[in-house]
């Protein structure tokens, strides 16, 4: 299935055709423009490039050549089943996939706002808090994605290592926070907002669906093929540093926090043993990953629009309330 | 320190702080904190809601008569044991129902759907998911019933689920008088804050068997009220079956069954015969059973927006999920 990226614009005149992101602009005239216009209004009806073909009154060669074009510049990928491929093959159909939706995430209002420096105070702490949950959350899902012994211990060893070594980082961030000036009290025991809710229970969801499942989720948060370099980090920090003065503590939590990851290789995906050890995929069991990438990154946007909607005033920071059933007394006195 | 020590505030507290002034407000009163200076109240408030002393070394005067002012006026209560009975907590959930009820249901989705100001693709769009949410039932009252610990709590839940499990069928003839055909619906999916409120049921029977009774509850309290329940399908119909259709007669066949059913009174059969739960225990199952009244706002305005951002293509195989309006 051709899978158009959902940020795209569409430009239509007769004899021109204008797709647009963010990063990237397309321009197609005359025929090729007709054929790209028919190709992707074919593509959300279509499983495969044979039905484009036929929707679209293009050979399936001009379907291919366009999608090529299309793919390059990540405005749409394929996700079609590739068949018997090698492991390196289909991982490297999975990082171009895992790639085009964590832009996908990227690209969305609160995302960019943040990582432009252009969030309040509220928002940038409040990120903070939720990304303390999110993190905190890896003794849930991660432990339970890793709760499996059935299979080889060299494809299994490597998802053990990895919860071993995250399950306690929720520490790094929860002291970030506290040199923001937050009280610990406040931060354990307040609820999460809804959507972080959300996006735990969507991967405590999917760490049970199975091993595949659980190790996919990985490539959508850690879409790098190659690590990141120490000094990229520090570039990287070192802009939210001076663009949010009041939460130094937290990015260099984050930053020290990213640092322990090229340490540890968290490039490297665990899912990369897996497909080793498992050979040839079925068709049901690649589409099952495509899904896992895209409702990763459904649920990652979710995350983001929470936090633009539930830490607005300054108090939110402080004070989510905790409700609490000391009423039941005040009701039963009534009575 | 145990958590009975200190007051609790009343729920639901909402906190306006703009500027020096801190406006406390509930479902019906809103007090200005003109006396107290604004970070004092700030911290006292905070204390309280993470079940901390209200004390601290600074503004001693100011801390004990703000926790004063707040119990006087009901913004503060004692908690008077280190348990309530199952009685007590249902029947605190039931009026908490109310509040929530009025909540959701006073949003865009609900009103523009009862007042016909709806777009035709977003009824379609509700339509859609109402049916992917009710199919998921079977992912929430059976998951609900094999996390039960506790036999008897099980057995209520798997009768529920054995009442509720092809209620889809109801909504697949919906869905298909509507000219939509259930086998795409189901393989384009629901929205993900469909999915959501699902897997939010299904983390509230993780944490507590109680916790997902108390979020049935809420559900089922939305629907135990027939009459409202029929007047709302007969509006729906009246504004948005110009084809004649009768989409919502099958809609409304289910309410009756559920209505038959008496499944507005399991939340009650649940809790009544529990002697004691711990405060602790009882505070968490309200507070999951808020968390799940916020998913169901969130998937209502989902709702809403996604589906009036695009009229659903009958043919196509999948969704965008937040994508450029300008596509």
């Amino acid at each position: 299935m051709l899978v158009l990226n959902p940020n795209l614009s569409i430009a239509a005149d007769p004899d021109i055709l204008v797709l647009e992101d963010k990063e990237t602009r397309l321009t197609f005239h005359g025929e090729s423009a007709v054929a790209c216009k028919a190709i992707i209004e074919a593509a959300p009806q279509s499983n495969d490039f044979e039905t484009i073909a036929a929707r679209s009154g293009f050979s399936i060669a001009t379907v291919k050549r366009v999608a090529e074009l299309l793919k390059a510049d990540f405005l749409a990928i394929d996700t079609s089943f590739p068949g018997d491929s090698t492991p390196a093959e289909y991982l490297s159909k999975i990082r171009h996939c895992a790639q085009f939706w964590n832009k996908h995430i990227m690209a969305q209002h609160f995302a960019s706002r943040l990582f432009a420096g252009e969030a309040t105070q509220t928002e940038v702490l409040g990120w903070g808090i939720e990304f303390y949950f999110f993190v905190k959350a890896a003794q849930e899902y991660m432990a339970l994605g890793s709760s499996r012994t059935w299979g080889e211990t060299a494809m299994l060893a490597p998802i053990w290592d990895h919860f071993a070594k995250e399950a306690f980082h929720s520490d790094i961030f929860l002291q970030g926070l506290l040199a923001c000036g937050l009280r610990e009290k406040t931060i354990r025991t307040r609820m999460p907002v809804p959507t972080t809710a959300i996006l735990t229970n969507f991967l405590y969801e999917t760490s049970s669906a199975g091993l595949l499942e659980y190790t996919t989720l990985f490539a959508v948060m850690q879409p790098l093929s190659r690590p990141a370099t120490r000094e990229e980090v520090k570039s990287k920090y070192d802009f939210l540093r001076e663009k949010y003065p009041f939460a130094i503590g937290l990015f260099n939590s984050f930053e020290s926090h990213d640092c322990m990851d090229i340490a540890l290789e968290h490039s490297s995906l665990t899912l990369e043993p897996v497909l080793e050890h498992r050979g040839i995929l079925s068709p049901a069991e690649w589409r099952s990953m495509m899904r896992v990438l895209e409702d990763t990154a459904n649920a990652f946007i979710l995350f983001f629009e929470g936090i633009q909607k539930y830490y607005r005033s300054s108090s939110a920071l402080r004070y989510r309330q905790t409700p609490n059933a000391a009423m039941a007394f005040a009701l039963s006195d009534q009575a | 320190m145990s958590i009975g020590c200190y007051p609790a505030l009343a729920y639901p507290l909402n906190i306006d702080h703009a500027g020096k002034v801190v406006v406390l407000s509930n479902n019906f009163d809103r007090v200005r904190l003109e006396g107290v200076p604004a970070e004092v109240a700030l911290d006292v408030l905070e204390r309280l809601n993470n079940s901390e002393s209200p004390d601290d070394d600074t503004h001693c005067e100011y801390r004990s008569e703000f926790v004063r002012v707040l119990k006087q006026e009901k913004l503060a209560l004692d908690r008077i044991g280190a348990s309530c009975t199952g009685i007590q907590l249902a029947a605190l959930l039931k009026e908490t129902y109310n509040d929530w009820n009025q909540q959701l249901f006073s949003g865009l989705l609900w009103t523009s759907l009862f007042n016909g100001t709806a777009e035709d693709r977003v009824v379609d769009g509700w339509l859609i998911e109402s049916y992917h949410f009710i199919r998921g039932a079977n992912a929430r009252l059976s998951y609900a019933a094999a996390q039960a610990s506790d036999e008897r709590i099980r057995e209520i839940f798997a009768r529920h689920s054995v009442e509720e499990y092809n209620h889809h069928e109801f909504f697949a003839e919906s869905l298909r008088r509507r000219g939509f055909d259930p086998v795409i619906v189901d393989r384009v999916g629901p929205l993900p804050t469909t999915r959501a409120v699902i897997e939010m049921a299904r983390f509230a029977a993780r944490v507590d068997c109680l916790a997902y009774a108390a979020c049935s509850g809420l559900l089922e309290s939305t629907g135990s009220d027939v009459e409202k329940g029929r007047a709302f399908y007969y509006a729906v119909g009246q504004h948005f079956d110009a084809d004649k259709t009768d989409f919502v007669a099958p809609m409304l066949k289910h309410l009756e069954l559920d209505e038959a059913y008496g499944h507005g009174s399991v939340m009650q059969d649940v809790f009544q015969p529990i002697p004691a739960l711990s405060i602790d225990r009882a505070d968490r199952i309200i507070q999951v059973a808020h968390l799940f009244k916020e998913t169901l706002e969130l998937w209502f305005d989902d709702i809403s927006r996604s589906y009036f951002l695009r009229t659903v293509d009958p043919h196509a195989l999948r969704r965008d999920y937040r994508f450029n309006p300008a596509k």
